[in-house]
C-alpha cells in the first residue's frame, strides 16, 4: 500500500473555505493565459501537507499555477495557486494549498462555489517575449514568483493539466470534505521554458511548516478557452479517495 | 505461441531488508520451476526509484542468478535503458555479453528508454531526447559485439577505437527487442528489425492491426543488428486455479494491486510536457486496460486468470492475433502466497500449455 498523507485535517479545516452548496453555475472563461512551474520538493514536509485521503506522488512535487482571466461572470481577475501534486487513488491531482486573487468578487465566488483556499491580494501575470511571469503578494508582501524563461512553442497536446482538489467545510453543518474541481481547456497555444519559482513566505500559501524545494522540473504556459464546471466529485479527507470518492448529484447539490 | 514470465520485482511496505530479500528469493524459485515446466523466457525490467512497484534496478544481476540456476529458459533484458545518464552503451554491451556467456547463449536483449519522471528526473535525463539516444545506442551496440574493434562519434556518446570485450556467446549477437509502451514504438521496432516486446495491453482489434502493420514493415526493414528478430510479445497476468472463482478473485487482486502501485508513479508526460512521450506510457496503458470491468464475475478480456479452460480461451485470442510470445506477471507485492504462485505455474503447464504449438 502506498504511503498516505499525514495532514491534521481537523486543524486545517478551521481555516478552510466554507462551501454551503455545490450547486454552482459553470463559468465560461474565454482566452485565459495560464502559466505553471513544476518543482520537486522534499518528501517529509510534503507528506505533512497531504490529507490522509491522498497519496504523495513519487517523487513529491509542487505545481505552482497562475491564470489571467480577461472576462468572467464577476469580471476580469488573476489567480495564483500553490498546488501539491498528489494521487487520489491512481489519479494525479493538484491539491491546492493556498491561492491569491486580485479581485474581491472572484475571491468570494471561487471560495464559496469551488472551495479554492484563496485570499485577495495583488497578482500580476505578464507575457513578454523573453519570459512569462506571475507575482503574487498578500498584505503588501510578496509570497510567490513564478516564471517561464525563454519560452519555445510546444503542442497543446503535449500538456496534461491536473484537476484541483480543495479541502473545504461543506454544507450548513460544515463537515470536512475534499472537492474536486475539473477545469476544461480548449488550448490555443502553448510554450515551454526555463522554470523559476520563489516562495518568500510559504506559510502564507498554506505551507505552514514550510516546503523544501529541491529540483526544478519544467515551466510552461498555455492559452485556452476555459470552462469551470460545478464540483462533480467529493471525498472524505480522512478516508482513502479510492474508498470515499463519490459523484455529486447535480440535482441534490 | 510460447510463454514467458516477466518480473518487476515489486516489494510491499514495509520495505525492510527481509522483504526485499524474500521477493528476490521467491522470484528465483519461480524461475527454477518455470524452467522445469518448459517456459521459454524470463524477463526482468530495469527500473529505478519506483517505490513498491519495482525494485528491479540491477536486472543483469538478477538474470545472471536466473541463468545460473536454470538450464533451458532464456533470460531477457526487459529492458536495458538506453539513455546515457542511466547506462553507458559500452557498459551495456559488456554486461550483456557476459550474461550471454554465463547463460550459455540464452540472452534476449531488450532495449528501451524509461517512461517515468521518477526515473528520468532521478538521473537528470532529458525526456525530449530519449528516443534519439535509444536509436543511437541500438545501432552502436551490435557493432561493439561484432567488430573486433569499434569507435564511435555521435550525439550521445563518442569513443575512440577499442576492442569491446568480451563478445557475446551467441554469434553474431543475441536477439534484439524494443519495449513497446507508447503507440507507434512497435513500428520503430519493425523498421530496425527488432522484436516488439509489448508491455501494455490493448484491444484485440487494435492488436491485430498493429501486428499486421509490424509484419508489413519488418519485411522491408534495415536491421540495427546483423539479423532480423521478427517476434511479437505481449504482456499479461497469470493466475491459474482449478476453481474459476478463486482464480479470478486471486488474479484480480494481483491486477488491482499492480495497477494501484503503478498509478502512484509520476509518468514523464504528467510532469514534463514533451512530444517525446505522446501518451502517459506503459503503466497508464496497463492500468487502463486492467480496469476494464468486463462482465460481472469475469476477468477482463484477454487476461490469463481463472481456470485452465478460461485461460486457454483467452490466450487463443492472442494467438489468433499473431502474437508469438506471451509474458506473464505472476505476482505483485507478494499479494499471492508463494505456494499458490507455484501451483498456478504447475497447473498452467499441465492444462494450458499443451493447447499451444511451440509452448
Amino acid at each position: 500500500m502506498p504511503l498516505i498523507g499525514t495532514l491534521d485535517t481537523a486543524a486545517a479545516l478551521a481555516s478552510a473555505p466554507h462551501v454551503r452548496s455545490l450547486a454552482t453555475a459553470a463559468w465560461e472563461l474565454p482566452d485565459v493565459t495560464m502559466v505553471q512551474v513544476n518543482w520537486e520538493c522534499l518528501h517529509e514536509p510534503a507528506l505533512l501537507l497531504t490529507p490522509p485521503a491522498l497519496h504523495p506522488s513519487i517523487p513529491p512535487y509542487v505545481a505552482a499555477f497562475a491564470m489571467k482571466v480577461p472576462d468572467s461572470p464577476v469580471g476580469p481577475f488573476t489567480l495564483a495557486q500553490m498546488r501539491l501534486v498528489v494521487r487520489a487513488g491512481i489519479r494525479p491531482r493538484g491539491y491546492c494549498l493556498g491561492a491569491v486573487c486580485d479581485s474581491d468578487a472572484a475571491t468570494e465566488a471561487l471560495r464559496e462555489g469551488w472551495g479554492y483556499p484563496v485570499r485577495t491580494g495583488d497578482v500580476r501575470l505578464g507575457v513578454r517575449h523573453d519570459r512569462i511571469f506571475c507575482t503574487a503578494s498578500l498584505d503588501g508582501a510578496e509570497v510567490m514568483e513564478i516564471a517561464v524563461g525563454d519560452p519555445e512553442p510546444i503542442a497543446g497536446a503535449d500538456l496534461l493539466a491536473f484537476d484541483n482538489l480543495h479541502l473545504v467545510r461543506l454544507g450548513d453543518a460544515g463537515d470536512g470534505a475534499i472537492v474536486q474541481v475539473n477545469p476544461e481547456y480548449a488550448i490555443h497555444g502553448a510554450d515551454r521554458g526555463r522554470p523559476v519559482l520563489r516562495l518568500p513566505d510559504p506559510g502564507a500559501l498554506g505551507m505552514a511548516g514550510g516546503i523544501r524545494l529541491t529540483m526544478a522540473m519544467t515551466g510552461f504556459s498555455f492559452r485556452a478557452d476555459t470552462t469551470l464546471p460545478p464540483v462533480r466529485f467529493l471525498m472524505d479527507p480522512n478516508v482513502l479517495a479510492v474508498q470515499s470518492t463519490r459523484k455529486v448529484d447535480p440535482v441534490g447539490a | 505461441m510460447k510463454f514467458g514470465i516477466f518480473y518487476e520485482l515489486s516489494v510491499p511496505r514495509p520495505m525492510n531488508r527481509e522483504n526485499e530479500r524474500l521477493v528476490y528469493l521467491n522470484a528465483l524459485e519461480q524461475v527454477r520451476l518455470a524452467d522445469q515446466l518448459g517456459f521459454h523466457h524470463v524477463w526482468a525490467v530495469e527500473h529505478h526509484f519506483l517505490e513498491e512497484y519495482s525494485h528491479c534496478s540491477a536486472p543483469e544481476l538478477f538474470l545472471t542468478a536466473c541463468a545460473a540456476q536454470t538450464t533451458n529458459i532464456r533470460v531477457g533484458h526487459g529492458i536495458v535503458v538506453c539513455v546515457p545518464e542511466f547506462n553507458h552503451p559500452i557498459r551495456i554491451a559488456e554486461r550483456a555479453a557476459v550474461l550471454d556467456i554465463l547463460s550459455g547463449g540464452r540472452l534476449d536483449f531488450g532495449t528501451g528508454r524509461s517512461a517515468t519522471w521518477t526515473e528520468l528526473g532521478g538521473f537528470m535525463a532529458n525526456p525530449d531526447t530519449t528516443k534519439k539516444s535509444w536509436d543511437e545506442f541500438v545501432h552502436a551496440i551490435p557493432k561493439m559485439w561484432m567488430q573486433e574493434r569499434y569507435g564511435h562519434e555521435g550525439e550521445f556518446f563518442s569513443m575512440p577505437t577499442r576492442a569491446v570485450l568480451p563478445k557475446p556467446y551467441q554469434d553474431p549477437h543475441p536477439p534484439m527487442w524494443v519495449a513497446v509502451s507508447t503507440p507507434g514504438t512497435e513500428f520503430d521496432a519493425a523498421d530496425r528489425g527488432m522484436g516488439a516486446l509489448g508491455v501494455n495491453f490493448t484491444s484485440f482489434k487494435e492488436q491485430e492491426r498493429r501486428v499486421q502493420e509490424y509484419r508489413r514493415r519488418i519485411a522491408n526493414c534495415t536491421p540495427a543488428g546483423a539479423f532480423v528478430n521478427d517476434q511479437l510479445a505481449a504482456a499479461n497476468f497469470l493466475f491459474c486455479h482449478d476453481d474459476s472463482a478463486t482464480g479470478i478473485a486471486t488474479g484480480g487482486k494481483m491486477i488491482g494491486t499492480f495497477q494501484y502501485l503503478a498509478g502512484q508513479l509520476d509518468m514523464a508526460k504528467e510532469a514534463f510536457p514533451t512530444k517525446g512521450y505522446p501518451s502517459p506510457g506503459l503503466l497508464a496503458n496497463t492500468r487502463r486496460q486492467a480496469q476494464s470491468p468486463g462482465e460481472a464475475g469475469q476477468p477482463p478480456e484477454g487476461i490469463a486468470i481463472g481456470n485452465p479452460e478460461q485461460i486457454v480461451r483467452e490466450l487463443k485470442k492472442w494467438e489468433a492475433c499473431g502474437v508469438d510470445l506471451v509474458n506473464f506477471i505472476l505476482n505483485t507485492a507478494e499479494v499471492i502466497p508463494q505456494e499458490q504462485v507455484l501451483e498456478s505455474l504447475r497447473l498452467f503447464a499441465r492444462e494450458v500449455m499443451p493447447h499451444f504449438q511451440g509452448a
